[in-house]
């Protein structure tokens, strides 16, 4: 493993070429017969304060990804750089105990509410665990910090009593947020967690987290599926595809000027309402492929509808676009295609003078 | 339609309701709540709990409830029939304080068999809390009350009958209780603490640990349980002493159970670790002990109690198995298998039915256990129906 | 005018230890042939179960039909009324699958593991139909093929894990077309999948209602789901239809509080601005209101609605709204 320098120095967080292969293993004696590709060489940085959005279809890697920026999971090959105020240090290759103080700054917030909470245990406990881990405060102190973080994202300090089951799933997605917020970090990685909710409490949550992002600086790797979820939270999208990034631009791009032929075919396929009735929505044939076996060359060539023979033998890099630096796409044709957005920049605007 | 209109809401649930304008149809339960409702439903389940809490009380005070010691024989009443409690005289038809009629022996010219016939003319009371044989209550307090017992020593009282040598068959089993009920609950107690702890860790940590345990563990399953229970204990030495003997029929029964318990542990780990609320705690850096302590134990307790339930009657039976075939534990400790020994023949079940008695007892445990463990199991589950 | 289906003033209650839960608590639709129902609510608020009713599905020791009717107008003879029929019985195991089908959201737990698609094709074929074991396969291949699955004649061989989420959905769909059904019942068909494949999905569906002029009843919690396929739509909370209208005036002209809090809770692309989602959430069976369901998160809620549910208003032929915000529309009225 060659150790890569950090160069991004304005990041907070600074991932470069991540891979997590999963070895499959069978027999009586285990060996390993096989790779799960989950995540394939992907770079990108964050900057402090912003939202990121990853998104694609499920299985392409992205919880993966977030379980490696928090170190679950430990990655086969690659660099992430995590700046503290001590410097920058590599999370990737840190053993237990010099991540224990990181792990202060970095929290991840579940999308299942129902499993991401302990069931035996008390909302108050829940939260102070990680006060209780890293040995934050007295008893007293911490139970008071508790109490103010109930407060703070709507759920009243009289829960801190209650057990999960007596709960809403929308109280318990706060519950969520609160345990990660509680020991006050740095960088939130928010694996779909508005996906189990039901739209109202989705909404709900969707602003409890600008709002707390707004007021406590923090920043979001915010992971979902929803294209219409994400376009509302992100400052900049990053489109995954089979372990790759595919397409990374700041948000309003993305619906405006979509890049890849993965990215519009997202788009298209999101559901829509035009004047007097939802529009019929562009059907993109197939499923994803297995990420044990990946297809050669661009690992989107057997859906891609511009697919030529060059796709199928050779993988494109993530590059930026030479009059766009901000955008970086990851296709052969990407000064040949001309693909359909979203919206047009005129659309847009008609959204929002509506509005005004 | 009573439900409709409630009978559900207790003291101030039902208030609160009004204030807030809200209709009062359905009470929200704790989980222990709705855990001791689904027991108490459970009719079988309560019914063998309270049984065995009846049978075990009466084995921990034995010297009370048992009219005679182990040991004390009688060689003039050898295989006595079980005696009848009476209350009313038969040739009269009047009523008396419960007494009995004391048997005298006969033999019988033809057979050369011992006949037992009533003597109608000594009619011997029945007394409760008499003075009797000397006993150690609890093994350390000296006393000598029992519950119930014949008014005049010199005329025993055999309800259930006596053995080869004339000793009174219900104090025997009430004794032998004492061996066979405690082997389930040592025996199981070793059970939950090896398959816990290796459960866990081949669980948990996974690798060659998991790979060699699960092998071993399969190796051990590979066998029928009854012959491997037989030559473990028939290499359990000879010369050595009852209580050593004891603990090593103990041993030797769980060591087949642990494996059932451990794999039990080992799946609900597995199927635990990959919980969000672990994976919150691992990511917050909490140690692997505090994740076993807050996490992991906590959610598999009430799996590892209905699981060891069920195990209980299994040991139960695996002892009086054993001792049944003589390689149990050995006299001077009596135990339910050991007394049915004396049934091994079936010239005796003929002849003297009432050795059967002991199995009567290994049956009611055996299946009380089961019904109590099957609603353990309902009641852990408080959203099933 | 061709009905197929009549729900009226459906109840449906759960009889469990904590008391009761009013699950469905009068329901009213009617459904037309060829033509698709929306039933859209948050979750918990009795889609399931009255569709689980209308299959007859529910054990009777657990849910009890207190009320209301189900009518089903079989083709050609008279109506069966289904609150009526045995759940065990042979009329009801005739009607589902064979003429109301239903699909559900996770389809992993409606296949069998053990047995192969193919074989659960056809075992749902043979049950309702006198065929030979080689037409029912032959068949099973025909409607697999039929959804979109490749290399139907080796696929129909395999056992569901071999499947993906949107193949095993195909395959259920299979399941519910293969006797040709004239009612399918599609309970949160595409939760579970991607966007992507939740297009291909309802596609499907909507091609092979078209095919076969059958009738749907689209289940989901997803307005834009609802937006896409249906034609008139039913809105549910806590058991009840507060808004019943054409899908256009839904999204258009939402009448019912909670119809418009749903469409500003959803996240428009491009619209940008906060959004301003319904407060609250949707009580438990223990804080059931009284008077109208909604009014603890009704941004409109007056006295009145504390104090009495409000019934139905009719506001043109085809829509129907439960809220006293309506009442002197009506009242006043021509
Ligand atoms: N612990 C694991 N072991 C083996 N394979 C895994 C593991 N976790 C995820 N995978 C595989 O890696 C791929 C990416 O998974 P994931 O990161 O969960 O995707 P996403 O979050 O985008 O849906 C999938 O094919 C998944 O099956
Ligand atoms: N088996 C059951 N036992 C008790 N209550 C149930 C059961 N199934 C559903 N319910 C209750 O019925 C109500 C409606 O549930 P459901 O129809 O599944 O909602 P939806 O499909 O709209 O999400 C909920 O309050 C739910 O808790
Ligand atoms: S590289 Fe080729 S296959 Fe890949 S997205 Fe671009 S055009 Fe499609
Ligand atoms: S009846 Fe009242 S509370 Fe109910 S929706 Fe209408 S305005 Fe709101
Ligand atoms: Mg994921
Ligand atoms: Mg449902």
């Amino acid at each position: 493993m060659t150790p890569v320098e950090a160069v991004d120095a304005g990041a907070i967080l600074e991932i470069r070429d991540l891979r997590l292969h999963f070895p499959i293993k069978a027999g009586l004696l285990k060996k390993t017969v096989a790779y799960v590709k989950a995540v394939d060489g992907v770079s990108f940085s964050v900057y402090p304060g912003e939202t990121v959005g990853l998104v694609g279809e499920s299985g392409s890697g992205k919880t993966t990804i977030g379980r490696c920026i928090v170190r679950l999971y430990k990655p086969t090959t690659g660099y992430i750089g995590f700046r503290t105020s001590e410097g920058v240090s590599d999370i990737a290759n840190l053993d237990k105990r010099e991540l224990q103080p990181i792990r202060r700054d970095i929290q991840m917030l579940f999308q299942d509410p129902n499993s991401s909470l302990n069931a035996r245990m008390r909302v108050g406990d829940i939260i102070a665990e990680p006060l209780e881990i890293h040995a934050i405060g007295t008893a007293d102190e911490r139970r008071s910090r508790v109490e103010d973080l109930l407060e703070h994202v709507g759920l009243g300090a009289e829960m801190y009593n209650r057990y999960p089951h007596q709960l809403s799933g929308g109280q318990r997605q706060r519950v969520g947020v609160a345990r990660a917020l509680s020991i006050e970090p740095r960088l939130v990685i928010c694996d779909e967690p508005v996906s189990a909710l039901d739209v109202s409490v989705q909404a709900q949550v969707l602003n409890l987290l600008a709002d707390l992002q707004e007021e406590l600086g923090l920043t979001y790797v915010f992971i979902a599926h929803d294209l219409s979820v994400v376009e509302y939270i992100s400052d900049r999208v990053m489109v995954m595809y089979l372990g790759k990034l595919m397409e990374t631009a700041p948000t309003r791009k993305i619906f405006e000027r979509p890049a890849h032929p993965y990215t519009e075919a997202l788009l298209n396929s999101i559901p829509k309402r035009v004047r007097g009735g939802h529009r019929k929505r562009f059907v993109l044939t197939g499923d994803i492929p297995s990420p044990v076996n990946p297809p050669s060359g661009c690992v989107f060539h057997t859906r891609c509808q511009y697919a030529k023979d060059i796709c199928k033998t050779e993988s494109p890099p993530l590059m930026p676009l030479p009059d766009d630096p901000d955008t970086s796409v990851a296709c052969h044709l990407v000064d040949e295609l001309s693909l359909s957005p979203y919206y047009t920049s005129e659309e847009r605007a008609g959204m929002e003078t509506n509005r005004a | 339609m009573n439900r409709l209109t409630g009978g559900f809401g207790l003291f101030g649930a039902r208030k609160k309701n009004v204030e807030l304008g809200v209709q009062d149809e359905y009470q929200l339960l704790t989980v222990r709540q709705l855990m001791i409702r689904k027991f108490l439903r459970n009719r079988m389940a309560l019914l063998s709990f309270i049984a065995l809490v009846i049978i075990y009380l009466v084995t921990l005070f034995a010297g009370f409830f048992a009219p005679y010691t182990a040991r004390d024989a009688d060689s003039k009443l050898t295989y006595s029939p079980p005696m009848t409690i009476r209350l009313q005289d038969p040739e009269t038809g009047h009523f008396h304080p419960p007494f009995f009629y004391p048997l005298r022996g006969k033999r019988n010219m033809e057979t050369f068999q011992l006949e037992y016939v009533e003597e109608r003319e000594k009619r011997i009371p029945v007394q409760f809390f008499v003075k009797g044989e000397p006993y150690k209550a609890l093994g350390i307090i000296a006393w000598d009350v029992h519950l119930f017992g014949s008014s005049d020593p010199a005329e025993r009282l055999h309800i259930m009958g006596s053995d080869v040598r004339g000793r009174d068959l219900f104090s025997r089993i009430i004794y032998g209780g004492q061996v066979s009920l405690s082997v389930g609950i040592f025996g199981v107690l070793i059970t939950i603490a090896v398959g816990s702890v290796i459960g866990t860790l081949s669980g948990y940590y996974g690798g060659v640990f998991d790979n060699v345990v699960q092998r071993v563990i399969e190796t051990i399953r590979s066998f029928p349980q009854l012959p491997l229970w037989m030559a473990l204990a028939a290499a359990i030495p000879p010369q050595w002493p009852p209580e050593w003997v004891y603990a090593g029929i103990v041993v030797v029964l769980a060591f087949i159970n642990w494996t059932g318990l451990s794999r039990e542990v080992r799946g609900l780990v597995l199927s635990l670790k990959e919980r969000d609320y672990v994976h919150a705690a691992e990511a917050s850096g909490a140690s692997t002990a505090r994740i076993v302590r807050k996490h992991l134990i906590p959610n598999m307790a009430s799996h590892i109690i209905v699981t060891a339930t069920l195990a209980v009657p299994v040991t139960i039976l695996g002892e009086s198995a054993l001792s049944f075939l003589g390689i149990g534990v050995r006299p001077p400790m009596v135990s339910w298998g050991l007394l049915l020994n004396d049934a091994i023949k079936i010239q005796n079940i003929v002849l003297y039915p009432w050795t059967l008695f002991p199995g009567a007892f290994i049956l009611v445990a055996v299946i009380a256990y089961n019904f109590l463990g099957d609603g353990l199991r309902d009641m852990v589950d408080p959203f099933s129906r | 005018m061709d009905i197929v289906l009549e729900v009226n003033n459906l109840k449906t209650y759960f009889y469990i230890e904590q008391g009761v839960v009013r699950a469905v608590d009068g329901v009213s639709f009617t459904l037309e042939a060829g033509k698709t129902l929306g039933i859209v609510g948050e979750s918990g608020c009795g889609k399931s179960v009255t569709s689980r009713t209308i299959m007859r599905l529910l054990s009777p020791s657990l849910a009890r039909i207190v009320d209301g009717s189900i009518k089903y107008y079989p083709a050609g003879s008279p109506p069966i009324e289904l609150t009526q029929v045995d759940p065990y019985g042979d009329q009801i195991r005739d009607i589902r699958g064979n003429e109301i089908a239903m699909i559900f959201q996770e389809p992993m737990t409606s296949l069998n593991p053990v047995y192969t698609i193919g074989q659960q094709i056809m075992e749902a074929i043979l049950l309702h139909q006198d065929v030979s074991k080689e037409v029912a396969r032959a068949r099973a291949i025909e409607v697999l093929r039929l959804v979109g699955i490749p290399l139907p004649d080796q696929r129909v061989d395999q056992y569901p894990h071999e499947f993906s989420g949107g193949m095993r959905q195909r395959a259920m769909i299979a399941m519910a077309l293969s006797c040709n059904p004239r009612i399918l019942i599609a309970d949160e068909p595409t939760t579970a999948l991607d966007v992507t494949i939740e297009a291909q999905i309802l596609e499907l569906i909507q091609q092979i209602q078209h095919d076969n002029d059958m009738a749907l009843i689209m289940i989901t919690h997803d307005l834009n789901v609802i937006g896409e396929v249906a034609d008139h739509v039913i809105v549910m909370y806590l058991g009840q239809v507060v808004e019943s209208a054409p899908v256009d005036d839904i999204f258009d002209e939402p009448k019912h509080p909670y119809t418009q809090g749903l469409l500003n809770s959803l996240p428009m692309i491009g619209r940008g601005e906060r959004l301003e989602p319904i407060t609250g959430s949707v009580p438990g069976p223990h804080e059931r209101p009284r008077g109208c369901p909604f009014a603890p998160r009704c941004p409109h809620v007056m006295d009145r609605c504390r104090a009495e549910n409000p019934p139905s208003f009719t506001l043109s032929p085809a829509s129907e709204v439960a809220c006293w915000l309506y009442a002197e529309e009506i009242e006043v009225g021509p």
